[in-house]
């Protein structure tokens, strides 16, 4: 009677197993959705659970306002690294089951998750409002003709800099960048770096080399995606850090460190060119230099006739094909990308530059800051050439090692322009 | 009708009861979760390493991706990095260990069992509070190392994790400081096996501490010290973690190992047949050092 029962039971625990493992496939493909109120039969489903994997946990503000506005869908963050998000999505888009209903990329890597075919097309989504984006950004986005992702936003160069240290050294405006080399020169003398150079470079070298490049026109790739050969742009660049680097303008070190955060905490390092959304970070591990710090765009390359600057990269929104709530979660990206109140959301939200060329005139965009003397760093904002991201995952971890190498004097910038293009185009096959 | 389910519910009973039945149905459960948690994966990964698969459609493809690993200068060197850390690491990590559980086991010690826990310690931090403290220590304005040359009126002009040759170290010693408490553990359990009596009768024949550990500890500690051997080289081939937090594989791939170009290649490019490539070469490395020790270790017996 005993083994009997037993057996039963076992019986039953296997039955709830095939249960649950036959299971409604919608439910399977998305366990990420879910009702949030209840629905009768015939009438709308409203306030569907929808998850948003995003690295960039600031956005919270947006999403509350846009769950405020509509009752069709209830967006959830759920913040992990963009790494992070990257494997986790490969491995449930390839398995059918598990991912997000939404998630965030940064867009110079978007293309290695566009081209599973496994995201929803968001062309007839963002057609109307193609004119408000720049080409380069939503090229990023597109694979086969089809626009994979939306661009919240994009992240160009300026100068972030202590006007105090500045003015105390009678440095003034620095209009080119070879002003901006004397003005390092001048620092040194009083042992303070005008930049902080990333050693090791890794990912955040090999973008700081891309946007310098970028800003002086120049590019890995040609726009068909072939690697461009004896790339004097490259060379140029990769010759400039190193120059300041060895010069001792600029001081070597791991970026974000603690270390590196202490050289600025303790006005040794006195000014970055970088992206604009590290304004954000320099104001939340510095607060005690408000006022101190300002901004100014990137200066001219002496030897170009045009002022640029670069483009660090931006982020892209995209939804997976499987979500059973595409339909309404795309009204989220829609409304965040192409409105000039989405823009404005996203702006108070994570601080980055509006993707949307016609949002970024309204007034609401001229208000200066008051941590950067009261300069807005959306109008230290040059013109940008286009750049084109091809497999970058690969040139990120090729131009990293290189520029390591170049550094600790194994080899000069010229070797290191030809490694790097012949590694590529071995590595990608481009 | 009624007599039909009478002798279905009897069959029924009957199998129940049955001792060829039973044990299955018990077993079941298990051997559903185990060939499709962990049989298949392993499986479906060694199938499409023979293939080209990003996630979508999939292309048969040979053995490209093999041919393609081993043609790449920087999947060698992630060899070459792992082979590295896992023998520096093992030796020096396996000797302190041996040493610190010889000492702490010593009845002439006291606070023994604090010891023991001080040992442990490490293991239960968080890696990236680790990561955190180790950067500190081994940077090179505030770190803990040059701050400590400062005070002998050296100066150290060495950032640790930006140097070819030192971030590696780096890597090892932080590895070592959290790992060597838990293999203390190992071997405290191997000496307290070994009996008094043999300990006593070296003593009585005039053996010394340094002849007695080497002829009668470290022999009697063989077991032990094959299994802390095995299962640290294994553990160490899958060494990411730490060189991720760190150095992210930099400067110049210097730290960059088997488990990260794993990770790089399948997560990073979205290459997943690759990945699964790198992931069964992988495998057969640390295949091959099992089969060694065990083999050695049989032998010895």
């Amino acid at each position: 009677m005993r083994r009997a029962i037993s057996a039963t039971l076992a019986l039953v625990m296997l039955f709830t197993m095939v249960l649950a493992g036959c299971g409604n496939t919608v439910d399977n493909a998305n366990n990420s959705s879910a009702q949030t109120s209840s629905s009768t039969a015939g009438t709308e489903v409203k306030n569907e659970k929808a998850v948003f994997w995003t690295w960039l946990s600031t956005q919270q503000p947006a999403i509350d306002k846009y769950n405020s506005m509509q009752d069709e869908v209830k967006i959830e963050l759920v913040q992990m690294s963009h790494t992070d998000i990257a494997q986790k999505l490969l491995i449930a888009l390839a398995s059918g089951t598990g991912a997000p209903d939404m998630f965030q990329q940064p867009q110079r890597t978007f293309s290695n998750i566009s081209k599973t075919g496994k995201l929803m097309d968001m062309t007839p989504y963002i057609q109307d409002s193609i004119n408000k984006f720049s080409p380069a950004v939503t090229g990023l986005l597109t694979y086969e003709g089809k626009i994979y992702g939306m661009a919240p936003d994009v992240s160009p160069g300026v100068i972030w800099y202590r006007k105090d240290v500045f003015e105390q050294n009678g440095i003034g405006e620095i209009k080119t960048w070879n002003e901006f080399l004397a003005a390092g020169e001048k620092l040194k003398e009083k042992g303070l770096y005008i930049m902080p150079v990333f050693n090791p470079a890794g990912t955040w070298g090999a973008n700081e080399i891309a946007m310098f490049m970028q800003s002086r026109g120049g590019n890995f790739f040609t726009e068909d995606g072939k690697v461009i050969k004896n790339n004097t742009e490259l060379e140029f660049t990769l010759n400039w850090f190193n120059d300041a680097l060895k010069n001792g303008i600029a001081e070597g070190l791991t970026f974000f460190t603690p270390e590196f955060w202490g050289e600025f905490k303790a006005s040794k390092i006195v000014a970055w060119p970088m992206n604009i959304a590290e304004g954000a970070n320099i104001k939340k591990n510095a607060p005690e230099l408000s006022g101190k710090w300002d901004v100014m765009p990137f200066p001219k390359w002496d030897d170009k006739t045009e002022t640029l600057t670069g483009y660090w990269g931006g982020t892209a929104i995209a939804i997976p094909e499987m979500s059973p709530v595409k339909e309404k979660v795309v009204k989220y990206a829609q409304w965040l990308c192409t409105t000039n109140e989405g823009q404005q959301a996203m702006y108070t939200s994570w601080g980055s530059v509006p993707s949307n060329n016609e949002a970024l005139k309204d007034s609401f965009f001229s208000k200066g800051d008051e941590y950067f003397s009261g300069s807005n760093p959306l109008e230290k904002i040059n013109d940008v050439k286009p750049f084109y991201y091809y497999d970058f995952s690969k040139v990120e971890a090729i131009v990293g090692e290189q520029v390591d190498l170049m550094f600790s004097g194994k080899q000069d910038a010229a070797a290191t322009a030809r490694n790097i293009e012949n590694s590529i185009a071995s590595a990608t096959g481009r | 009708m009624l007599r039909k389910v009478g002798q279905v519910t009897v069959a029924i009973k009957t199998m129940l009861n049955s001792k060829k039945v039973v044990p299955y149905i018990f077993l079941f459960p298990f051997i559903a979760f185990f060939l499709i948690f962990r049989l298949w994966p392993i499986v479906w990964s060694f199938l499409i390493s023979f293939t080209s698969y990003f996630g979508g459609d999939i292309t048969f493809i040979g053995i490209d991706n093999y041919i393609e690993l081993f043609k790449d200068r920087v999947f060698w060197k992630s060899v070459g990095n792992t082979f590295y850390f896992v023998i520096i690491y093992n030796v020096i990590m396996i000797f302190v260990a041996i040493v610190m559980a010889v000492i702490v086991s010593s009845p002439k010690i006291r606070g023994r069992r604090i010891y023991r826990s001080i040992y442990f310690m490490p293991m239960a931090m968080m890696l990236p509070v680790v990561a955190i403290v180790f950067d500190l220590i081994f940077a090179k304005n505030i770190g803990l190392i040059s701050s400590v040359f400062n005070v002998f009126g050296a100066e150290l002009d060495v950032r640790w994790f930006g140097d070819m040759k030192l971030a590696m170290w780096g890597v090892i010693i932080m590895r070592v400081w959290r790992g060597v408490g838990y293999y203390c553990a190992y071997f405290l359990a191997g000496l307290a096996g070994i009996s008094d009596d043999v300990y006593e009768a070296a003593d009585i024949d005039g053996s010394g501490a340094i002849t007695t550990f080497f002829k009668i500890t470290l022999p009697l500690l063989k077991p032990m010290l094959m299994f802390v051997v095995i299962m640290s080289t294994i553990l160490s081939f899958q060494i990411f973690d730490e060189p991720w937090i760190l150095t992210q594989g930099g400067p110049a791939n210097s730290t960059l190992t088997l488990q990260m170009y794993l990770y790089q290649t399948s997560f990073l490019d979205g290459n997943l047949s690759k990945g699964s490539a790198v992931a069964y070469i992988m495998t057969l490395f640390m295949m091959f050092f099992s089969i060694m020790y065990v083999k050695q270790l049989s032998e010895k017996e």
